[in-house]
């Protein structure tokens, strides 16, 4: 196995994973092996954890996701859901507990503002590629499959599922300013949101479990960051599911008008 | 239980062989015997480190004086190591004067020096730990202090402050840091004579208290870890290093010296610093060359797998002209060289010295500077 690290440090992560590989098909209980695998795609993936894990530290510590205001983001979501109007007139963060009567573009405006906050925390962690996403996948699962997993290959998952969780933010999200930058588009699909952001309320419930299980002192407050988000995610998934995809869309029409402008013509 | 027959005609015939007592051949073969000894004691170090399995022979705890390690660890090419005790004891036969000096070593400056403390006597935060991290690739630092008397025949030299620290880290993608870091308080005294014409025959005797460090620690277990995380170990004991040169007393000086290191005991045994007993030699030469003296030298210590440190072949080389000496030197890992200037009872020496840290085959260089301050009477 040291071998096999030597040719990481040697920056030849290649041919290191060939050789953990072996290693770790002979004996894949050994959880040294699996860790020092796990290591070798992420050098693949050209993660060099010493150059940022004190962002991700920071994230846990000193700038919780809950204290931040998001920024950013698709321009068009937040363009439509911007010119939404609240129908009580309550402003949006306001209300902190989700009420049965509160509208739908309201829960998803919020549930969108805290998705864009994840994007600012996440900001300074490494950009993957999408030929990096995938490798950075195969170490996570590796950790997964531990044995004896101790709180260090914990903390080492989450950092990983961090920079994941990223790039698969971004991808959700930002990637749709590429697709138009014509605010006016009608191609605002609100189930796609929807269903964009309860996979992101997956990720961020994994990585926040992963957080919990290396740092168990900061488990509750790092619950409390994605508690809201879970339950504005629940309740819009809950919506959509019983009035279907098509009185969502006339619900939300009638709170952005943009949507139901004239000049917006279906594609 | 088995009772070894010394009537044995095997046992006869040996001793009735062996030299007659006192001749040079019989101290000869006593030699190749403990030599060998010492080789069947040497176990192939299974190594449980990644970072720390070879470290570098600066960390080797043996020597320490500045012009030594100047000299790439040639320990045995000076005829006298004039900052220090001679590598070997049986050089003490060839010291004229007696003298007394005590020297101050810093190796990479102060602060270096109060972080090797700092691992060794203080409890290690988390916040020390990640600057560890933070700070690069390698740290070297080293710092000593030694009083010695040296005189024909005989010296005595008491070292209440002799520490080395490396770190290294490795494996960005998971990183992992080595850290060994070592404070030696030693008691030695030394005697050699010239027992034959042209062979010396000496030996060290020395007290020692180890307080040493030799850890590996992820990154990760150092950021989720609220416990004490580094464990210093103390180690206790006491050991011979016998030696016998053959000297040639024309102009060459050819000297080939044949030693053995560490024949003794310690309290508590670690892996992590073997107390075993290893072989070394080494041949040097002197020529007068201009107005100066040039010697130089080369080090064998085998069965290097017995051991912390990975070289095995040291050449070393100094040239002395009236006050000044410089020194260089070279081995698998380092490379160095040196200078210093002597006045009566004042004497200041500088080296620097490049040492290749082994990882892959990737070049990995860390250099040091070396300062020693010594008074001498």
């Amino acid at each position: 196995m040291a071998r096999g690290l030597r040719l990481i440090d040697d920056n030849r992560p290649e041919e290191a994973a060939v050789l953990l590989e072996e290693l770790h098909d002979n004996d894949p209980g050994d959880d040294e092996t699996s860790v020092a695998l796990a290591s070798a795609y992420a050098a693949m993936a050209k993660l060099r954890i010493s150059a940022f894990y004190d962002l991700f530290y920071e994230l846990i510590f000193v700038r919780p996701l809950s204290e931040l205001q998001g920024q950013g983001g698709s321009k068009k979501y937040r363009a439509l859901l911007g010119t939404a109007k609240s129908p009580d007139g309550d402003r949006f963060g306001e209300k902190n507990k989700l009420s049965g009567g509160e509208s739908t573009v309201q829960q998803l405006r919020e549930a969108w503002e805290l998705s864009l906050k994840l994007t600012e925390v996440f900001a300074n962690l490494p950009e993957l590629s999408a030929e990096q996403a995938p490798l950075v996948g195969e170490s996570i699962r590796l950790l997964e499959q531990l044995v004896a997993p101790k709180k260090a290959h914990h903390a080492y998952r989450a950092l990983l599922r961090a920079t994941l969780v990223k790039f698969n933010s971004r991808r959700r999200f930002a990637q749709t300013d590429t697709e138009t930058h014509d605010e006016k588009s009608c191609q605002f699909d609100a189930e796609a949101l929807v269903e964009k952001l309860e996979e992101t309320d997956f990720d961020l419930n994994t990585l926040f479990n992963d957080i919990g299980l290396a740092f168990p002192r900061e488990k509750s407050g790092l619950r409390k960051s994605s508690v809201r988000f879970h339950e504005l995610v629940s309740a819009l998934k809950a919506k959509l599911e019983k009035a279907g995809p098509v009185k969502f869309e006339i619900e939300l029409k009638a709170q952005i008008p943009q949507l139901s402008d004239s000049s917006c013509r279906a594609p | 239980m088995r009772v070894v027959n010394w009537h044995h005609p095997l046992f006869l015939r040996s001793f009735r062989e062996w030299p007659r007592r006192s001749s040079p051949r019989r101290l000869f073969l006593i030699f190749v015997y403990l030599s060998s000894l010492a080789f069947g004691l040497i176990a192939q170090r299974a190594s449980a480190y990644y970072v720390l399995s070879d470290l570098p022979s600066e960390f080797d705890t043996s020597y320490q004086s500045l012009t030594v390690q100047a000299m790439g660890g040639a320990c045995l090419a000076q005829t006298q190591v004039l900052d220090g005790m001679p590598c070997a004891a049986s050089f003490l036969a060839l010291v004229k004067k007696p003298r007394f000096f005590g020297t101050g070593l810093v190796g990479n400056g102060y602060e270096a020096v109060k972080a090797t403390n700092d691992i060794l006597y203080k409890p290690m935060s988390k916040a020390d730990l990640e600057s560890l991290f933070a700070n690069k690739s390698h740290l070297e630092a080293s710092g000593s202090v030694k009083f010695t008397f040296l005189a024909p025949h005989f010296a005595a030299q008491f070292s209440p402050y002799q520490a080395s620290l490396q770190s290294v880290v490795r494996n960005a993608s998971y990183p992992v840091i080595g850290i060994h870091g070592i404070n030696e308080r030693r008691l030695g005294f030394s005697y050699g004579q010239e027992r034959w014409k042209n062979v010396l025959v000496g030996t060290h005797f020395r007290l020692f208290q180890r307080r040493f460090v030799h850890q590996e620690v992820q990154l990760f277990q150092a950021i989720t870890n609220s416990g004490a995380i580094i464990k210093p170990f103390e180690q206790n004991g006491f050991a011979f290093d016998p030696s016998l040169t053959y000297f040639a007393s024309d102009q060459s000086q050819f000297r080939w010296t044949v030693a053995l290191e560490n024949l003794g005991w310690v309290d508590k045994s670690f892996a992590e610093l073997p107390m075993q007993p290893r072989f070394v030699t080494g041949i040097g030469n002197s020529a007068p060359v201009g107005v100066g003296l040039w010697e130089w030298g080369v080090d064998w210590r085998p069965g290097s797998q017995a051991r912390l440190t990975s070289e095995d072949l040291s050449l070393g080389s100094s040239y002395r002209l009236g006050a000044l000496q410089f020194l260089a030197g070279i081995n698998k890992t380092m490379l160095s060289g040196g200078v210093r200037f002597a006045l009566r009872t004042v004497d200041l020496s500088v080296a620097y010295t490049t040492t290749r840290y082994p990882s892959g085959s990737s070049d990995d260089y860390q250099q040091s500077l070396l300062t020693q301050f010594g008074v001498g009477f």
